[in-house]
């Protein structure tokens, strides 16, 4: 299987006072067309930052420091300036966020808002945009979609909006679909729709998606593949259903504790103590060290990640043939 | 069971609407609820955005008119207290937001957030104050000497746990927590709902948590109250609800449940369309334009179904007793 996006060594860094920091901190993974790839991480984690990098938005003074690769079937992005970076955004790489309220231009129809996305990618005329806008609005399930068209974001629901922040999404038939948290401000029965949706569209253009979420619960039943992220780095990389049933890093395996279950015996949650620490005050070697219930000589030693079984890495000392007198 | 601490009967909160001085259709945020909660009991209402389950936690606790209905604390109307009784029933009944940043003043400690309510509600002299505060914030699992601190240095749990302390401040027997840890991250979730549990064993607190995770739910109610479009739909023990849910409305929202185990679901029941708006709430059943039920009928658009016994719980539906089989 041939990678769409290869990302190798990407670090983005902040000033912090006299120093920088790098709230994204050496990540690295690939994603094949018509994949779901999840990345996992609670706030702080770093996975937006990633997202934002591979579309190369970071905000100045932030910046993704050299070194870094990130290829889009071939093409460099890191080296791409104006015009070119233009046709790779929004055009190659569609971007859905969490809130499609604040995407959105509230002054123009939503037809007009998908008609001008086709058009600053696609040379056609005004007329045939907005009748490629109806279909697509008929793609992502908006029911009546010539009327829809003619209808401004206030006058359609959450779930609605966020059809429409897709069809914009698709509207250049990019490569790459980055959905950053497409569901987190929807009700669940909304929540259920719209990720039903992107799974029918990945299928139907034979898409990459990289989803992104703090949710294991929306990653089971949607993700081939999910990355964990804890303090900048990428923890633990499993095949979905090889990460739920056996969790190898130690946070995962946390995560997943301090979840309630719809399911199966009701148990006391076990939660991971602490918070997750701000990129200024990571802790030296392993990051999650602090908060972890394993942790032994090693750790205070920077992990690598290693190969633990098919298509399966964990960055953890207990994984490490290298690190000896620990426990098993 | 004896007497329950909170007894909410058909109660109505309806907004006002459109332009004055004509003004529209009514805002029907709710719509005739009732349900009971004893001491040491949670109940967890359950809904989407605009089914009128914040509405219905700020009227419960008059910060906000009813336009029908009692709600009975302790055996006591609370709408027909004076200002001065109901001060004093105030302290016995707290609430907790979901955003624990907005709840707490930037430029006030920890510590004097916390005695604050002491000094209110003139619990202790000011002199017992900080000790009082100290034991507290041990009580939530914080480090007392965190008293001196301002909420800006703490994470987001740090600072739902001093909001939790605060209401404990004035020794309330009820607490109305709103979606309480929704905002926190998965990692620190968990916390808070073992320190909740643990409050109410220790205290013999009632609660009504209000929340959308269903999973959620499940640790923490005893018994859940599914709220649509300003009504309950269905009400009965946690168990029994998520196991065999028998209003349709509750089929979709424990189908719709992300969990975390990949194919353990059943065939997913994925609803059309989007909750309708309590401006325009439909005839009959208020879930017919969404429903799904096989047997759904004609009397589904004009007939109103209303709370029945049914099992262990109470259903809302003309055709409970031949629930679909997903």
């Amino acid at each position: 299987m041939s990678a769409l996006l290869e990302v190798h060594d990407l670090r983005v860094s902040f000033p912090a006072g006299s120093r920088r920091v790098q709230p994204v901190d050496g990540v690295g993974f690939s994603i094949a067309r018509g994949e779901t790839v999840a990345l996992v991480g609670e706030s702080g984690s770093g996975k937006s930052l990633t997202s934002l990098a591979l579309l190369r938005l970071i905000p100045a003074p932030g910046r993704i420091e050299p070194g870094a690769r990130l290829h889009l079937d071939g093409t460099d992005l890191l080296a791409l300036e104006g015009e070119g970076l233009r046709r790779v955004r929004g055009r190659r790489i569609g971007m859905v966020f969490q809130d499609p309220m604040t995407s959105l231009n509230p002054v123009l129809s939503i037809g007009d808002q998908v008609a001008e996305t086709i058009q600053a990618h696609v040379p056609i005329n005004r007329a045939e945009a907005w009748r490629r806008a109806e279909a697509l609005l008929g793609e992502v399930g908006l029911g009546d979609p010539a009327a829809r068209a003619r209808q401004y974001p206030h006058q359609l629901s959450g779930g609605m909006r966020q059809r429409v922040m897709i069809a914009i999404a698709l509207a250049a038939e990019p490569e790459l679909l980055i959905a950053d948290e497409p569901t987190s401000a929807l009700d669940v029965t909304v929540q259920a729709q719209i990720l039903e949706l992107l799974d029918r569209l990945r299928r139907a253009r034979h898409l990459a998606v990289l989803l992104i979420t703090h949710d294991l619960g929306v990653v089971a039943d949607r993700a081939d593949r999910v990355l964990v992220m804890y303090a900048g780095k990428i923890v633990e990389e499993a095949p979905t259903a090889a990460l739920f049933a056996t969790p190898a890093h130690p946070y995962t395996r946390g995560l997943l504790a301090s979840l309630p279950r719809l399911r199966g015996p009701r148990q006391p949650l076990l939660a991971i103590p602490g918070n997750v620490p701000e990129a200024a005050q990571w802790p030296e070697g392993c990051r999650f060290r602090p908060r972890c219930p394993d942790a032994f000589g090693p750790c205070t030693g920077e992990p690598l990640l290693s190969t633990i079984g098919p298509a399966r890495a964990a960055r953890c000392w207990l994984h490490d043939p290298a690190a000896t007198g620990g426990p098993r | 069971m004896s007497q329950p601490l909170v007894a909410v009967d058909n109660l109505v909160r309806h907004y006002p609407s459109g332009r004055w001085p004509r003004g529209g259709p009514a805002v029907r945020a709710v719509n005739g609820v009732s349900f009971e909660i004893a001491l040491g009991e949670t109940l967890a209402l359950v809904g989407e955005s605009g089914s009128g389950k914040s509405t219905l936690a700020r009227v419960l606790l008059r910060l906000e008119p009813r336009d029908g209905g009692t709600v009975r604390f302790d055996g006591t109307d609370i709408f027909g207290l004076d200002r001065r009784a109901l001060a004093a029933f105030r302290r016995r009944m707290q609430i907790v937001f979901q955003d624990p940043s907005g709840a707490l003043n930037p430029r006030m400690t920890v510590g004097a957030a916390v005695a604050e309510g002491m000094a209110i509600h003139r619990l202790g002299t000011p002199r017992e104050h900080p000790a009082r505060v100290a034991a507290l914030l041990e009580e939530v699992g914080l480090d007392p000497a965190l008293a001196a601190r301002y909420p800006r240095a703490l994470s987001g749990g740090q600072r739902q746990r001093v909001v939790i302390a605060r209401a404990l401040a004035v020794e309330p027997q009820f607490l109305v927590l709103d979606e309480p840890v929704s905002a926190l991250d998965v990692s620190v979730q968990a916390q808070v709902l073992n320190l909740l549990l643990d409050l109410q064993r220790r205290r013999g607190l009632a609660y009504l948590y209000i929340a959308h995770d269903l999973a959620v739910v499940r640790q923490i109610a005893h018994r859940v109250a599914v709220m649509y479009l300003g009504r309950l739909v269905e009400t009965g023990p946690t168990e029994a609800i998520l196991a065999a849910p028998l209003h349709p409305y509750t089929q979709a929202l424990v189908s719709a449940a992300p969990d975390p185990e990949p194919g353990a679901r059943a065939a997913r029941i994925v609803l059309s369309g989007d909750p309708p708006s309590p401006l325009a709430i439909p005839a009959g059943c208020a879930f017919h334009p969404r429903c799904f039920h096989p047997l759904r009928d004609g009397r589904c658009h004009t007939e109103l179904p209303l709370l029945r016994s049914l099992g262990s719980g109470f259903v809302a539906c003309h055709h409970a007793d031949r629930p679909p089989q997903p």
